[in-house]
């Protein structure tokens, strides 16, 4: 027997009978209780095929057979290994499917952090399936799913379900925070399957996805635009181009020339100020940079020396550059940019 | 405009009796009223985004104001400071500018009256008797439109006489509204300057939601100005786009063609910027904004701005198409530095004094002080 804490305030006991189930006496054709994205069988298939299925899958009759509660993975695993029977416990009483839910939702929460894809999935079934009333999805299951009950949070995650299997499966893996894979929502589908090709191409770490995906959406604001026309640019493409070199290499430039175009009059400017810092020619130890971003309207210097007489030269370096007129030059065009 | 109707009036209830809490039950008698024993109570639901911005701005919350009104203009680090105060009787606006920094500033999403407005003016007369002499201008609009809830509070009739009494200070109305019924009847004596923010009418339709359009505010000036107020004009934030130089000529087109510019006081230019965090809220709220479009770049207090080359280029042509009708009128920059100062007017005052002094001097030449 086992005991399940219903949500919505309704506390019931399930009692269970323990079986050992046919896998032929399994309807799946019904998905409903699988709360798991993406269903990555291949660790489960090595420990069914080691050593079976550990722990009993929870079913519910369904007319003369069983329907999967919990436990999707761990059935599809024995029918890969071409098992026949795997130990389940069967609820004596039915089930609504709303309790099946429940009982799975619980099952999934008390044992691992979900994904925000499979809370959008849920929040989805809940509310499309289940006919579950938004304000009891935000009172009683953004709780359970670990988030603030407000109505701004349901609908951030819900929109991702609307979200295409593959950019589900890349948010899932990246594990992007809902911040940036919300962003992927006000791509049009068209814009969204372009990115996916796009990101799949210039393989990019969370940090360069949250950089790329407000510059491509404002990028299409700009120029008018669709994003999968700009990313079918050829000079996007010659980036992307593998004779271009290593992945890392091509993502850096594709990473350029998108903040290139973001940004042209910033670009220019720090190419300008850069061209001009090289035509100063200044010897290795001593430096001057444009900072990112154009920051401050301030160029940073820096010497290093291992010695009073490096630093003695460096220092005459810096004297003489100071007097230039080249660095007014440069400090002209520094400032023309400046906040 | 659409006129602030809110859907409720919550009162704290240590207030119920005060004369201002009476104005407003008088001037919303339809509207239900919640009285709330302890604003503690209210914690939860002033916790974003529980209630969002959009929701909270419906509550008009009467309380009390528990420290100072009057405080000194933060302005921003490393620009040239003007000296004026802000007195906060208001908090949170009921327009929906899309830039508006409030969205991100305030750390409760009601309107809030505070209506203990005696000790708000004991406090103006304390700060003026403490310093005999020294002229002060202040404003009401810093964290609020001064002049958008007047049809509920009549605040500029409590403000304009006790002003117009005062030989030291001079308040400044600023307002996107077109409120000015209350004011009309009234004898501000010089002390009271009524100023509008103003933008092509393409962007007040587009970012600018719920405020008077550019006619009305117009419309509103000419009549203030002819009831005897001094009036002003704020360039900001002044917006790039690509129109952005014909727009603003024809928006000044139209403003001459309504105010006698010997009238105004002052103008002010400031370029759109915003504080970092406020990008992801005007994307939620205002999914349709094209201000976040341009190239900004952070300045020393972390405020995203234009490249300084397009707001100098900005601030010349506007400096120079007001100087074209009226070379007196008095133009200063908002939040800019003594650098851009110099880029634009030849010269920067050198610190906040000489700043202080230049509005000083406008304000003797229209005697004011």
């Amino acid at each position: 027997m086992q005991v399940a804490e219903m949500p919505g305030g309704s506390c019931r006991l399930i009692t269970y009978e323990f079986v050992e189930a046919q896998v032929d006496q399994i309807d799946d054709s019904q998905q409903r209780f699988c709360l798991t994205f993406p269903l990555d069988l291949q660790r489960i298939l090595r420990s069914v095929a080691q050593v079976g299925v550990l722990e009993p899958l929870i079913l519910r009759r369904a007319e003369s057979r069983y329907q999967i509660v919990c436990g999707f993975r761990r059935f599809l695993a024995c029918k890969a290994l071409n098992r026949t029977a795997f130990p389940a416990l069967v609820c004596r009483d039915p089930l609504s499917d709303r309790q099946a839910f429940d009982l799975a939702l619980w099952h999934n929460v008390s044992a691992r952090r979900l994904n925000d894809v499979e809370i959008s999935r849920i929040l989805r079934k809940l509310q499309k399936d289940l006919g579950v009333p938004q304000e009891e999805i935000i009172r009683t299951y953004l709780p359970i799913l670990g988030l603030e009950p407000h109505e701004t949070i349901r609908r951030r995650y819900a929109g991702l379900a609307n979200l295409s299997e593959g950019l589900h499966l890349l948010i899932a893996e990246k594990n992007l925070p809902i911040q940036v894979s919300s962003l992927f929502l006000r791509f049009s589908a068209e814009d969204q399957e372009a990115l996916l090709n796009f990101l799949h191409m210039v393989p990019s770490g969370v940090n360069r996805i949250k950089e790329m995906l407000p510059y491509l959406l404002e990028i299409r604001e700009r120029e008018g635009i669709s994003v999968a026309e700009f990313l079918r640019e050829p000079e996007l493409a010659r980036c992307l181009d593998e004779k271009s070199g290593p992945a890392p290499q091509r993502s850096e430039k594709a990473r350029e020339y998108i903040v290139r175009r973001r940004f042209p009059q910033l670009s220019r400017l720090k190419e300008e100020v850069n061209q001009k810092i090289r035509a100063l020619d200044l010897p290795p130890p001593v430096s001057l940079v444009f900072p990112p971003g154009g920051e401050g309207g301030k160029l940073r210097a820096s010497i290093e020396f291992p010695s009073k007489k490096e630093l003695e030269q460096e220092i005459a370096v810096l004297q003489k550059l100071l007097v230039s007129s080249e660095l007014d030059d440069l400090l002209g065009v520094l400032s023309r940019g400046s906040p | 405009m659409i006129r602030y109707q809110p859907s409720t009036v919550m009162i704290d209830n240590r207030v119920l009796g005060s004369p201002m809490t009476q104005t407003v039950i008088k001037n919303l008698p339809d509207v239900p009223r919640r009285i709330i024993s302890d604003p503690a109570e209210l914690t939860p639901e002033m916790r974003f985004p529980g209630t969002s911005i959009t929701v909270g701005k419906r509550t008009l919350f009467l309380t009390a104001h528990k420290g100072k009104f009057l405080k000194k203009c933060p302005g921003t680090a490393g620009e040239v400071c003007c000296n004026y105060y802000v007195l906060n009787p208001l908090s949170n606006c009921s327009f929906e500018c899309s830039y508006c920094f409030l969205q991100t500033y305030l750390n409760n999403p009601f309107l809030v009256v505070y209506t203990n407005m005696e000790e708000m003016l004991e406090e103006v007369e304390a700060a003026l008797a403490a310093n005999p002499g020294r002229p002060f201008r202040m404003g009401t609009g810093e964290i609020a439109d001064s002049l958008a809830l007047d049809h509920i509070t009549e605040m500029s009739r409590l403000l304009v006489p006790f002003f117009a009494a005062q030989k030291d200070a001079l308040l400044e109305l600023k307002t996107k509204s077109a409120q000015v019924e209350n004011l009309l009847d009234l004898d501000p004596k010089g002390r009271v300057v009524i100023s509008w923010s103003l933008n092509p009418q393409r962007i007040i339709s587009q970012e600018e939601h719920k405020t008077a359009s550019l006619e009305e505010r117009l419309s509103a000036a000419r009549r203030c100005q002819e009831a005897g107020y001094k009036i002003g004009f704020h360039f900001d934030p002044l917006i790039y786009s690509p129109r952005w130089e014909k727009e603003y000529k024809e928006l000044l087109d139209q403003l001459f063609s309504v105010i006698d510019s010997r009238q105004i006081l002052w103008v002010s230019l400031g370029g759109f910027r915003y504080p970092p965090e406020l990008k992801e809220v005007m994307e939620e709220r205002f999914p349709k904004t094209r201000l976040l479009y341009e190239e900004f770049v952070p300045g020393q207090d972390g405020k995203m701005r234009y490249l300084r080359q397009v707001r100098i280029q900005m601030y010349r042509t506007l400096h120079a198409l007001i100087r074209s009708r009226n070379p007196r009128v008095f133009i200063y920059l908002c939040m800019e530095g003594p650098d851009v100062w110099k880029d634009v007017f030849g010269w920067s005052p050198h610190c906040q004094v000489t700043a202080n002094e230049l509005f000083h001097e406008q304000g003797g030449r229209h005697e004011f002080f």
